[in-house]
């Protein structure tokens, strides 16, 4: 299948599947290509949108409010309309504890999500029974047969799935 | 009777509603400037008293929605302490029971660190403290908290795109007296409490995104004190031995992506 008729279907599943199940979201993702995966990914594609969008205005801050036709997953804002610290829209509640690993509504996204993820989904909590690695000075959660990249996401700890750095 | 005094009743109900209504068409023509210059210079002139503190501290709660996919909005409360030395120095430490942010500049670095979870991620920067807000923002995808402290009154924070801009009134937060001001710009709506004492530093502020459906909201009420002293290490984040270091997600998917 061709990288585009790829995306299509990954959308066209997506668009069935999301209105339904929104705690499926990540499983579908884990079942697109790459780039779809991170497109769709919560925070992720906005945050580079708004860089660009920064950029352009010479760093102001200031935007007009922009929306991307994707009312299924829809995340923060991408645009900043001028104030630092903004409210926020988000797919799963979970950010705001540091302890709580797997929430309840995250719990049953991560560990749904473990055994199909694709590299490049990017998940806001772990499934049990992890440890902590470092290989190359790059620290990963190894999680089963899953490795994930801890990253900052704005303030919130977020997982990339990357392919096995052994 | 009866009936011709009610008539005469609702006549001057009738009345008594219409001129009010004539007076207020004809006090507020539609060409009124819906921007008060005045209310800009206060928002302005805040901003730059704060910037000209030499050092504060800010004691604020933080309140943030949250909408969640199913259009369930949550409220999220917190509670800030920050130390801030001009040009280059700041330490905000953001707390709930079950999450801790700590971030921290000394001029040279800045540095996002979680107590609990023992990532922190740093990255080099030297410049103003509106330069920060801005490049981590830009650059690294973090709002800075209270960072429009740090921006108002400013070019990157600049009002001309304010399109509303009233006094409301004054109103008390806990014992202070502090003026209420109103702005409106397209897709937010921002409010501001400023102190009537002389100091003139802001209370509280609240930003609504209207760009949602849900209208989320955030809102701060600070407490602001000066001619704090602060020790320069204050600002300096020294790793402890568990602490992990991570990146910024824009930061590693643009290397990812060079």
């Amino acid at each position: 299948m061709s990288p585009i008729r790829h995306i299509v279907a990954a959308l066209t599943a997506l668009s069935i599947a999301l209105p339904v199940a929104p705690l499926v979201q990540p499983v579908v993702l884990a079942a697109t290509a790459l780039p779809v995966a991170v497109l769709l990914t919560p925070g992720m594609a906005e945050a580079g949108r708004m860089d660009r969008a920064r950029f352009h205005r010479g760093g102001r801050h200031h935007g007009r409010p922009r929306h991307h036709g994707r009312p299924a997953i829809h995340t923060r804002p991408a645009h900043r309309p001028g104030y630092g610290y903004r409210p926020r829209r988000v797919d799963v509640h979970h950010h705001y504890n540091d302890r709580r690993r797997g929430g309840r509504f995250a719990a049953g996204v991560a560990v749904g999500a473990a055994a199909t993820l694709a590299a490049g989904a990017i998940v806001s909590s772990l499934p049990p029974r992890c440890s902590g690695v470092s290989y190359d000075g790059v620290f990963y959660q190894r999680c089963g047969g899953t490795w994930y990249a801890p990253r900052y996401d704005g303030p919130e700890v977020v997982y990339v799935v990357v392919p096995d750095p052994r | 009777m009866t009936l011709s005094r009610l008539a005469a009743g609702w006549l001057l109900v009738a009345v008594a509603f219409a001129a009010p209504a004539t007076a207020t068409a004809q006090d507020e023509p539609a060409d009124a400037p819906a921007v008060d210059p005045a209310a800009l210079k206060a928002a302005s002139a805040m901003g730059e008293r704060l910037r000209a503190l030499d050092a504060f501290s800010i004691e604020a709660t933080l309140s943030t929605e949250e909408v969640l996919a199913s259009g369930e909005t949550l409220l999220h409360l917190e509670r800030l302490s920050a130390d801030v030395s001009p040009p280059g120095g700041m330490r905000m430490e953001l707390r709930s029971p079950g999450r801790e942010r700590v971030f921290l500049y000394d001029g040279a670095r800045a540095v996002l660190w979680g107590p609990i979870t023992r990532y922190y991620t740093a990255v080099p920067f030297s410049g103003t403290l509106t330069a920060l807000v801005q490049e981590t923002a830009a650059t690294y995808g973090y709002d800075v908290p209270l960072s429009d402290l740090f921006l108002w009154g400013t070019d990157a924070g600049d009002l001309a795109r304010v399109a509303q801009a009233h006094y409301v009134g004054a109103d008390y937060l806990g014992d202070r007296v502090c003026d209420h001001y109103a702005f409106r710009q397209e897709g937010v709506d921002w409010q501001l409490w400023i102190d009537t004492a002389e100091a003139g530093l802001p209370c509280a502020y609240r930003i609504t995104d209207l760009s949602d459906p849900a209208q989320p909201s955030f809102a701060a009420t600070l407490t602001i004190g000066t001619g704090a002293v602060f020790d320069d290490r204050r600002f300096t984040f020294a790793a402890p031995d568990d602490a992990v270091a991570i990146p910024f997600h824009a930061e590693a998917r643009r290397e990812t992506e060079e």
